[in-house]
């Protein structure tokens, strides 16, 4: 059954990482970055399900913390240009 | 008794999530605008992230783990839609339109050139 789930969301983040190739313009990756980002955190979160193991969650608290700063900075230089306005 | 009745429960939420999930990825690569994706990249997204992080929380192996899965689950909660407003605002002032638009009320506030923080 966990195998489904797993498979399932293997599936959806292959497509958007296909949208994170293809994507025509740079705010179209952006938006496939950060949903990647949020799928490899659930990923993370039923991976500690499998194997029975706190680890994983750190690392998923860790990294949709860092999604979220990496999303906010990309927005940020896509609008300005630069980072010190 | 009870535990098989609350596992039913947690795998029906994360097959839930799985939906909800996929049909994100889909709206993705399916709809035409940057706009548009970001609406199937946020919404649908998050309520499948809380439904597979609701299903994982009833069957982890500690209270620990739980409470620690449901921190995530607020954290993704608070932080996603900050994350779509910053793009779609990038967007909008970096001079992408949504194409079929009759009413443009932020451009006003826009061109007024007033304070970032200020309601129009």
């Amino acid at each position: 059954m966990i195998d489904l789930i797993l498979w399932g969301l293997l599936i959806s983040a292959g497509i958007a990482f296909w949208r994170l190739i293809v994507g025509p313009s740079v705010p179209d990756r952006i938006v496939a970055a950060g949903t990647l980002s949020i799928i490899l955190t659930t990923t993370l979160v039923v991976l500690s399900l499998v194997f029975h193991s706190d680890l994983f969650l750190d690392v998923a608290l860790a990294f949709a913390l860092l999604a979220f700063v990496d999303v906010l900075i990309m927005a940020k230089y896509f609008e300005h240009g630069e980072l010190h306005r | 008794m009870t535990g098989g009745i609350i596992r039913a429960i947690s795998y029906m939420l994360m097959l839930l999530g799985v939906f909800f999930s996929l049909a994100s990825a889909i709206g993705i690569v399916r709809f035409p605008d940057v706009y548009t994706r970001l609406h199937a990249g946020t919404k649908a997204l998050t309520g499948g992230a809380l439904f597979i992080l609701a299903g994982a929380a009833l069957q982890a192996d500690s209270w620990q783990s739980a409470a620690k899965i449901l921190l995530i689950a607020g954290f993704l909660l608070a932080t996603n839609p900050v994350s779509t407003h910053a793009i779609a605002r990038a967007c909008y002032r970096h001079g992408i339109r949504p194409e079929p638009s009759h009413v443009d009320h932020y451009a006003r506030t826009v061109k007024k050139g007033r304070s970032r923080w200020t309601l129009p």
